[in-house]
């Protein structure tokens, strides 16, 4: 396979698989716009969604103050953000047309009907229930996307490619959405009291919908401790970042099976997974919750990086 | 290299057997330099398998099938892909416990005086530094004690020679020159342990692909591994499936019956190259 046709299915599926983080992130962040503690301390929840992306700086420039109007612009419309919904799905639908050969046919007509579909929307008059209809079908897009992938795709280089770039991108936002609110999460930190830290917390596992998954597991209210374990070490939670590293490791090897030789990023991973496989709870507050999360975050943008060097190239 | 193993450990019983109780360390783990790509147990009659890791950080499988049964067959099989890194252990990912723990002395590596004397000869004839005495050590038992293949006591149970005992006989299995290596190296003060594992060999026995080594801290390098019955480090051949302060603590399998007249346990092991 061309490295330039990787290339463009690694991105075709981080981009798809961002639009859809992002469309939850809003959802998220408009959830808990309405709940009490929204008045409290300095910083909003809006400004707060635009840091979960990484791109405040960038936000600071092209906006004077956060508020549900100029983020929602900003994260799901706004030209000028390429990690902006818009932006994804534009980039999504030009990467899966020059690998269009390579795509199935059901994957092809998900991501240009949907890109045609978020076209549409008419933004500067967008009622809440219009933009929760935007929402809806980004995920959808992405669900779709995912899921005719799954069925219809032949597992070859292509479809590992594909799966590296939705994994990584996932561990990615899953991480960044802990790290936002890993303070919050330390269970040694005094309590806000009354039902701040519960929203606090069930924002998190809204943002990567984990909430009732949450409950499948453990059964119990939400503890700090508990959030930070399943999004973290549960295995059997498929957007946790083990989980996420089975994939990547899993693919990866694929690859290098296929391929019959490997290299750094196969290296890169396994080293990452078997330290999240051998991370406990207690390892990882004795770290410090944030430390270990911009940690994995780098550390999985250099495996990224390294992926590039070694197939995308 | 990548490998697929098949680890068969069989036991018949001539009067059927009420209830049989294993634990198992049979399954190896991912970590820098090992990726276990697929690995599954496979085990006769209905029963829970509840996987746990004990303290030195192994997967152990517990579980009990009730009989009657004339046989209990275990099987595990999987594939894994194994990087060369001369021996040394990256990233040391399995450490849960201090290494000074791994200084104890057990029966199996008791440092009797003759053990201690031959832990000096190895001193005497390296340079001193702990990596140069670790090979050292492993050259001179590779040497003076004739390797033998593994006993079934070692194979489907605990292998308690003393290191004193190889010693004196001047030949042991591959469990009991590891801890002669064991041994002598704790005497010197080098935290050391039991490894099982397996190991791909161009022409293996029906059990010759399990392997047993041992490991030594070295300082400024982590674990590194050394197989004193092939005198040689661990390279992209081996297949690291548990550590413990001795084989007692990493034995393939342990078992308990309750009834049944043992006929016979049979183990096979085949590691193939893909």
């Amino acid at each position: 396979m061309l490295s330039r046709h990787a290339d463009s299915l690694y991105w075709l599926a981080r981009y798809v698989e961002r639009a859809e983080n992002t469309a939850r992130l809003i959802e998220a962040a408009t959830r808990l716009s309405a709940t009490p503690i929204a008045a409290e301390g300095g910083r909003n929840e809006w400004e707060m969604a635009v840091d979960g992306t990484g791109t405040l700086d960038l936000f600071n420039q092209q906006y004077t103050q956060a508020t549900q109007r100029t983020v929602v612009d900003y994260l799901a419309f706004s030209t000028a953000n390429p990690s902006s919904i818009r932006c994804c799905l534009d980039i999504a639908r030009a990467n899966a047309r020059s690998v269009r050969t390579a795509l199935t046919m059901d994957m092809w007509e998900t991501i240009n009907s949907g890109w045609m579909e978020t076209r549409g929307v008419n933004i500067p008059n967008l009622t809440r229930q219009e933009l929760s209809d935007f929402l809806s079908r980004v995920k959808e897009l992405s669900l779709r996307f995912d899921g005719s992938a799954y069925r219809t795709m032949l597992r070859n280089d292509a479809y590992y490619f594909l799966r590296l770039g939705t994994f990584i991108e996932r561990a990615d936002f899953t991480a960044r959405m802990l790290a936002l609110k890993a303070d919050v999460l330390d269970p040694s930190r005094p309590s806000l009291g009354g039902s701040a830290d519960y929203f606090q917390w069930s924002w998190i596992l809204r943002s990567v919908s984990a909430l009732t998954s949450y409950h499948w597991v453990y059964r119990d209210n939400l503890k700090p401790n508990l959030v930070a374990e399943f999004l973290i070490l549960k295995p059997e939670m498929p957007r946790s970042l083990v989980s996420c590293y089975e994939k990547v490791t899993l693919n990866l090897d694929s690859l290098s099976r296929d391929y019959g030789r490997q290299g750094a990023s196969q290296r890169k991973a396994r080293m990452l997974l078997s330290q999240l496989q051998d991370t406990s709870l207690p390892g990882l507050f004795a770290i410090g919750l944030k430390e270990f999360l911009e940690s994995f975050i780098v550390d999985n943008a250099n495996l990224g990086d390294t992926i590039a060097e070694q197939y995308l190239g | 290299m990548r490998l697929r193993i098949r680890h068969d450990i069989v036991a018949r019983y001539d009067e059927p057997v009420m209830l049989a109780s294993r634990s198992l360390h049979l399954c190896p783990r991912t970590f820098d330099g090992q990726y276990v790509r697929g690995w599954h147990l496979d085990i006769t009659g209905d029963c829970r398998q509840a996987r746990t890791s004990d303290a030195f950080g192994n997967i152990v499988h517990d579980f009990a099938v009730e009989g009657p049964l004339d046989e209990v067959a275990i099987a595990a099989e999987g594939e894994v892909e194994v990087d060369d890194t001369t021996g040394v252990l990256q990233g040391a990912p399995l450490d849960r416990i201090p290494p000074a723990v791994f200084l104890r002395e057990t029966r199996a590596t008791s440092r009797t005086s003759t053990v201690m004397s031959f832990a000096d000869k190895a001193k005497t004839l390296s340079d001193g530094e702990p990596l140069d005495l670790c090979h050292t050590l492993m050259h001179l038992i590779y040497e003076e004690v004739e390797a033998l293949t593994a006993d079934p006591t070692e194979l489907c149970g605990v292998r308690e020679v003393a290191a004193d005992t190889v010693l004196a006989e001047a030949r042991g299995t591959p469990a009991d020159l590891a801890h002669l290596f064991i041994a002598a190296a704790r005497g010197l003060s080098l935290p050391a342990r039991f490894v099982s594992g397996y190991v791909w060999q161009e022409d293996a026995t029906a059990t010759g692909a399990l392997a047993s080594w041992a490991e030594a801290l070295i300082p400024g390098l982590g674990w590194v591994g050394f197989d004193a019955g092939n005198d040689t480090c661990p390279t992209d051949a081996y297949v690291r499936v548990a550590s413990a302060l001795d084989q007692s603590g990493a034995a393939w399998i342990r078992m308990a019956d309750r009834g049944g007249v043992s006929a016979s346990v049979t183990v096979t092991v085949a590691a193939d190259r893909l």
